[in-house]
């Protein structure tokens, strides 16, 4: 049976204080998806992987999802449920601004 | 307010446990403690961490509330909250975005109230649950809230059964018409009398929802009083030391009376029942006297049962008389009548009650219902105590209020976890169905002519809106990155318990409505005269639904 292809990924967590979720960059931590650094083989997403578990005080729970990449090279989240994270609750306008991410995001396009 | 209040000794044990989870937060913060450690302490604390943020479920014991709470409640979803909170189906309430640094600020703030966050999760004995009627029903045995104090009291902190196989639900109804799902819990207990008269309980075991529904086994048809607590450490007993640990998905005491067999696990409590003197545990009347004196009855006035200002409204406001004869239960003191304020507005979010919805409904119970409030495991509010002679005043309060859906017990009433918008586990969202369900009956004649339908929607395997036990239920899953949802049919969450069965293959988020509208449509096609929706399903098989369901599709 073939190999399946290497799927991309980026380290998501959610912030200690607030518990928003964010991605690792090539520097620290954003909230936005767009600025993640992206493991394009197993090797590079392994070490994304440890690179973020020696930051325990600030990101909880790292781990790595998978992503495809938009026309202009952008990432983004191939499960439903990472789309859900990025975009906030779909319900209710009782739930006020929705996070940073979602507002970074569409800032951004 | 009739409830049990703090004493000394209570108030000192949650200002501690305040003053230790601040400290263990601020360890937290400082790197101190890593997350693996400091997870079990803050679940110990009912603080989870969601899709988004964290999530802070406070403890509402049996589902009672003053008046004076519910503000503290509102205060603290506009001072750390996003102004609103979610009633739960354990009859808890759930903050969605807590920030880590405030935690300990709410819980002291909640403190200041007589509430905490305390065995709303981990693996403990949770929060116990009972009937929202409690009290007051008039299809009531006896009142079941002093037995669900003693039992939060004996659970609280309790040192054997801190660090059980899972979590550990208990249910009791005081009332043959059960209200409180006692045949879906760890636990379930019904109040019953023995053959001398004499008060105790049926003891229901192993039920529960989730990966694996099960109903209740009854483990003794009669247990005396007195003897409650022991009996119940013997059931706990016998679980922690045979439940397992391997496997969290078969942790539960479900597995294990299901593993051993009903006789099996009926010698093992019994055996460890008669091994261990029961003397420490004993309920003496005395005691149960004193926690009994917080739920004496309030000061009713005398009135005739029937209420000529009542019916003149009900007969002149054709509203109301639609909400009268939703949303009243019938109250067991003459004049009076228990209120259900459906939280299941036309599109909006089951269960979900902003600040303002708070406050509004604790100045009506403290006008209209001795400051008391109770929250259902079907996610709404209850006023318990209302004057017949003050129904149509309350109505008109609630209308103003926006909270006079005449909708309780009707297709619309329906219960949604928070799913994939919120939970962490969710692998579908919920409210978005509930949401197009309810907009497509919005129509509150075509709801009485469909009549008594619980649907009930979970947004993963877990269960947590009891899809298992809807009349419909609705399940959502995650498939190749899309929603889609099973059906269930003829679940029953009562007395005469079933757990629903799965109508065939799944549908998208856009064709679960059209579904459910399929299956409506075909149970008017065919009921008898008088039958509800459940007993339709009960008579023809689920399986009468399924041309209809998939005709189509």
């Amino acid at each position: 049976m073939p190999k399946k292809p290497f799927v991309p990924k980026v380290v998501s967590a959610n912030e200690l204080h607030s518990g928003e979720t964010i991605y690792l960059t090539a520097s620290g931590w954003s909230p936005d998806i767009a600025a993640a650094v992206i493991g394009f083989n197993a090797v590079a997403a392994e070490g994304l992987l440890q690179r973020a578990l020696t930051e325990p005080h600030l990101a909880v729970g790292p781990y790595l999802i998978d992503v495809a990449l938009s026309d202009d090279g952008h990432p983004e989240p191939v499960r439903l449920r990472e789309r859900m994270r990025i975009n906030g609750p779909s319900v209710g306008a009782l739930n006020g601004p929705p996070p940073v991410s979602a507002r970074s995001r569409s800032a951004a396009a | 307010m009739y409830m049990y209040r703090y004493d000394e000794f209570d108030r000192q044990m949650v200002r501690a446990r305040v003053a230790e989870f601040r400290s263990q937060i601020e360890r937290r913060i400082s790197g101190a403690l890593t997350e693996d450690e400091f997870k079990p302490l803050r679940l110990m604390n009912g603080l989870y961490l969601q899709l988004h943020a964290y999530m802070l479920r406070v403890a509402i014991p049996y589902g009672q509330l003053s008046s004076r709470q519910l503000r503290t409640l509102a205060d603290i979803a506009d001072k750390y909250d996003r102004g609103y909170g979610h009633l739960t189906t354990r009859q808890n309430i759930q903050y969605n975005w807590p920030k880590l640094s405030e935690v300990a600020d709410i819980l002291d703030d909640l403190a200041g109230v007589e509430m905490h966050a305390i065995q709303t999760s981990g693996n403990c004995i949770r929060n116990v649950t009972s009937d929202p009627f409690a009290g007051v029903a008039a299809d009531e045995l006896e009142d079941p809230r002093p037995t669900a104090e003693l039992m939060r009291q004996w659970s609280t902190f309790h040192p054997e059964f801190s660090f059980l196989p899972r979590k550990f639900k208990i249910a009791i109804t005081g009332s043959p018409n059960d209200r409180a799902a006692v045949f879906f819990h760890d636990i379930g207990l019904r109040m019953v009398r023995g053959a001398n008269g004499a008060p105790g309980y049926e003891v229901i075991v192993g039920g529960g929802q989730g990966r694996t529904p099960m109903i209740g086994k009854v483990v003794r048809d009669y247990l005396p009083r007195g003897e409650l607590l022991g009996y119940l450490e013997a059931i706990m007993r016998v679980y922690n030391l045979h439940g397992r640990r391997d496997n969290k998905y078969k942790a539960r005491i479900k597995i294990l009376v299901h593993e051993l067999g009903l006789e099996q696990f009926k010698a093992e409590v019994e055996a460890e029942y008669t091994r261990k003197p029961q003397t420490d545990v004993a309920l003496s009347e005395a005691e149960l006297a004193r926690i009994s004196a917080y739920f004496a009855l309030p000061d009713y006035d005398a009135l005739p049962e029937r209420s000529e200002t009542f019916e003149t409204a009900r007969a002149s406001d054709p509203a109301f008389a639609q909400w009268a004869g939703r949303n009243l239960f019938t109250h067991k003191q003459p004049g009076y009548a228990a209120v259900t304020i459906t939280v299941k507005r036309v599109s909006g979010e089951p269960g979900d009650v902003t600040s303002h919805d708070m406050r509004a409904v604790a100045d009506l119970a403290d006008t209209y219902s001795f400051g008391g409030i109770r929250v259902t495991h079907e996610q709404n509010l209850v006023l318990a105590d209302v004057r017949k002679d003050d129904l149509y005043d309350l109505w008109k309060g609630l209308v103003v209020a926006g909270l006079a859906d005449a909708n309780k017990g009707l297709i619309s009433d329906i219960i949604a976890c928070p799913g994939m918008d919120y939970c962490a586990l969710a692998t579908a969202r919920s409210i978005p169905i509930a949401q197009a369900i309810s907009t497509r009956f919005a129509d509150t004649r075509r709801q009485e002519e469909i009549g008594p339908l619980a649907i009930k929607i979970s947004g993963c395997i877990n269960a947590c809106g009891h899809h298992h036990v809807g009349h419909i239920g609705i399940l959502g899953l995650e498939k190749a990155g899309e929603e889609f949802y099973q059906i269930t049919l003829g679940g029953d969450a009562t007395q005469t318990a079933a757990i629903g069965e799965r109508a065939g293959p799944g549908f998208s988020a856009d064709g679960v409505t059209d579904a459910i509208e399929r299956i409506v449509e075909h149970y008017l096609d065919v009921r008898d005269d008088g039958e509800t929706f459940l007993e339709t399903c009960r008579r023809l098989g689920p399986e009468t639904f399924k041309e209809a369901l998939y005709a189509d599709h």
